[in-house]
Formats: structure tokens, C-alpha cells, sequence
């Protein structure tokens, strides 16, 4: 029981929430390396940028790949950049409820049982 | 994975340049900032390459090697459904960059550049310098199927240039004629090609394409290496081409 409920914990951990929302742009495709991002530029169009990162002698201009097609957007020219992040108050309280209604429905289970005789099976029990 | 992989020939060829009046003269490659393609119709997602991987434009195909700058699976792009030719080749370079293997030596002789009469030259792309993004697929298509260890060269001869027209001041645009020697045998070719001004030079845009069948119908290639692509027609045309930064023959090295 004990493993289970550490092993749950570590893929909730692992996975996680994710919410989707405004990244630094050099910070997050350096370290996250996403395979996209959505890129809203100076001049209001907004675009889905697959395969984002910077080159290694050059941090100033983003590049990947628009509609397929190869394309450099300096950083000046870019308003904002949107991605998904993690989102970790989300893990907790998704956490804590599926721990919370796990304990409640054990609990309800466990009480069921105790208003049987013993030796007599759950569903003898009932009317 | 395919072990099919590659092929061909690239090359080519290129056509000359100069723009304007008093350009006439010796022109040739800068090799580190030029590159040959090639690609194949369809492509499949991986048959494709360049002899400048290192240009953050080219993509490399499925199943390239690890370690690639670019996190993006290539099997989701926005490709065409319909296997076509309008966008040849399928990642190509932005701006020119003087980062490149120096794959592409060469040199073009330009004596009039108003009747564009007696241009000819010749373009080199060294065979081993042809890369997918996957380094098995590359040695299989050097070893097996292009045989560079004998032939080292895949070569382009320009015989002439015709049909030239200026597009705007400073690009013209016509066809490349010449020969193009894959594995020691030679094969007549022509294509369009472009000339602009950039990058303190004249960038030359070229492109030329067979059918596939001639990969073993006429340059002899192994049937065996190519696989099934060949033999069963599922590989339609091999378009290869050329992006290189021409310079006058005295000052050909350096780039700014």
C-alpha cells in the first residue's frame, strides 16, 4: 500500500499540471527545449513556432519552423512568447482531492463492512 | 529504416552570374559559404540532405541522430498531401552563411555578360560531405550507393547558359546547361537557375531533377542498395541543386 501510494505520487509529481501561458522566452526554450511555442510578434500576428531554440553563437533571434517553413524572429521583434508550463498549485490540489477521495471512499467502504456479522459477505449483508 | 537511403547525385550546377555590365570575368565558389542538396520525390519524411548540415535551416529528416538542434518530429509538419515539387527543396537556407563544409569548390568564367555567350564552368561536391541528419543512413548511401571511396566527386560541367532575363536590377534568372558526372558517368542536364546580389557576392540558386529510374538505369547504381524504392517505383524523381556564394576569382576567400 505503501509503494502505491508513493508510486502515485511520483507520477503525479512527474507529470504534473501543465497550464498554458507567457514564458521568457531565452530562459524557457534554453532549459525546457519544447517542441513548440506560439509567438505573438510586434507586428500583432501570432504564430505556432514548432522546434524553437536559439543557435549557440546567436541568443538574439528565435528560430524554427513556421507552417513548415524556416524562419529567424529576433527578439526585439517579439511581444510575447506562450507555452505549456508547469503548473505545480494545480498538482497539489489535484493531489490532495484524489488522496482526499480515495480516504473518503475507503472510509465509506470500511464503514459498510462494519454493520455486517461476521462472516458474512458484503452482499449477504444487504437487504 | 531505410537503408534505402539515398542517394544521388547531387550536383549541379549552377550557372553563372554575373549581373551587370563590367562583371564579366572568373568567378569562384566559396566553398564555406555554398552547399548542394538533394531530394527525393516523395521524400518520405527523410530522403533528403545537404552537404551543409550545419545551416540552422536544413531539417533533418526522420530518425536523425541525437544530439540534432531541433526538437521537432518532421512527420507532423505541415507537408503537402499530395507528393509535389513546389517546395524544392524542402528546407532551404534563409541567408547565406559562411559556416559550411567547404563540400563545393568551383569556378565559373563569365566573358559577356551582356549576349551571355562562352560561359562554362565547373562544379565540384565532394560525395563524402553529403549528409541526412543520420549517420548510418549516410554511410550506407556513400558507401553502397554513391561509392565515393572510387568515385569522390560528383561533378558539373557548364556548357553553356541560355534564356537569361533580368527579373530586377540586381537578379536574373535563366537555364543552366551542362553535364552532370555521378560515379564516373555522365549524363546531360539542364536547369533554371537564379543570381542575385548578397553577402558581398553573387548567390547562385540551382536546381535540376531525373527520374529516379536513371539512378540505376544510367548511373548504375546498385539495385540492390536502393531497395525497393527504386525497383518498385515508389520513388518518383531526384531533384538535386545547388545554393552557392560565387566571388570574383582574385578575391574568393574570405567572407564578412
Amino acid at each position: 500500500m505503501l509503494r502505491r501510494t508513493i508510486g502515485a505520487l511520483c507520477i503525479a509529481t512527474t507529470l504534473g499540471c501543465t497550464t498554458f501561458g507567457p514564458v521568457a522566452p531565452r530562459q524557457y526554450v534554453l532549459t525546457k527545449r519544447p517542441p513548440e511555442v506560439w509567438v505573438w510578434r510586434a507586428d500583432s500576428s501570432v504564430v505556432l513556432m514548432r522546434g524553437p531554440h536559439f543557435l549557440a553563437d546567436d541568443s538574439l533571434n528565435l528560430i524554427g519552423l513556421v507552417d513548415g517553413n524556416y524562419l529567424e524572429v529576433p527578439l526585439s521583434e517579439i511581444q510575447q512568447v506562450k507555452a505549456d508550463r508547469p503548473a505545480p498549485f494545480k498538482t497539489a490540489l489535484l493531489l490532495t482531492v484524489s488522496v482526499a477521495s480515495i480516504a473518503g471512499a475507503a472510509v465509506l467502504v470500511s464503514g459498510v463492512g462494519a454493520g455486517t456479522e461476521p462472516g458474512t459477505s458484503l452482499k449477504e449483508g444487504l437487504p | 529504416m531505410s537503408k534505402r537511403s539515398l542517394v544521388a547525385a547531387l550536383c549541379v550546377g549552377l550557372a553563372w552570374t554575373p549581373l551587370a555590365h563590367g562583371q564579366q570575368g572568373r568567378w569562384t565558389v566559396d566553398s564555406k559559404s555554398s552547399l548542394a542538396w538533394w531530394q527525393v520525390v516523395p521524400h518520405m519524411h527523410h530522403l533528403f540532405g545537404t552537404t551543409c548540415p550545419q545551416d540552422p535551416s536544413f531539417v533533418p529528416g526522420w530518425g536523425r541522430d541525437g544530439g540534432s538542434a531541433w526538437n521537432v518530429d518532421v512527420t507532423m509538419l505541415k507537408l503537402p498531401e499530395v507528393w509535389d515539387t513546389l517546395r524544392m527543396p524542402l528546407f532551404s537556407r534563409q541567408r547565406v552563411r559562411p559556416i559550411c563544409a567547404e563540400a563545393v569548390q568551383g569556378e565559373i568564367v563569365v566573358p559577356d555578360s551582356l549576349a551571355w555567350q562562352g560561359v562554362h564552368g565547373n562544379v565540384v561536391i565532394s560525395a563524402k560531405a553529403i549528409a541526412s541528419g543520420q549517420s548510418l543512413r549516410d554511410k550506407y548511401m556513400q558507401g553502397l550507393i554513391l561509392e565515393s571511396a572510387e568515385f569522390p566527386d560528383i561533378q558539373f560541367t557548364l556548357d553553356s547558359v541560355v534564356g537569361v532575363t533580368r527579373i530586377v536590377v540586381d537578379t536574373v534568372r535563366g537555364t543552366a546547361v551542362g553535364k552532370l558526372l555521378v560515379r564516373g558517368v555522365s549524363r546531360q542536364m539542364s536547369g533554371r537557375f537564379t543570381a542575385r546580389r548578397e553577402a558581398g557576392g553573387v548567390r547562385v540558386i540551382s536546381k535540376f531533377h531525373f527520374p529516379a529510374g536513371d539512378l540505376t538505369e544510367h548511373f548504375n547504381m546498385s539495385k540492390w542498395a536502393l531497395g525497393l524504392g527504386v525497383s518498385s517505383g515508389i520513388w518518383k524523381d531526384v531533384w538535386e541543386g545547388v545554393d552557392m556564394l560565387l566571388r570574383p576569382a582574385a578575391s574568393s576567400s574570405p567572407s564578412p
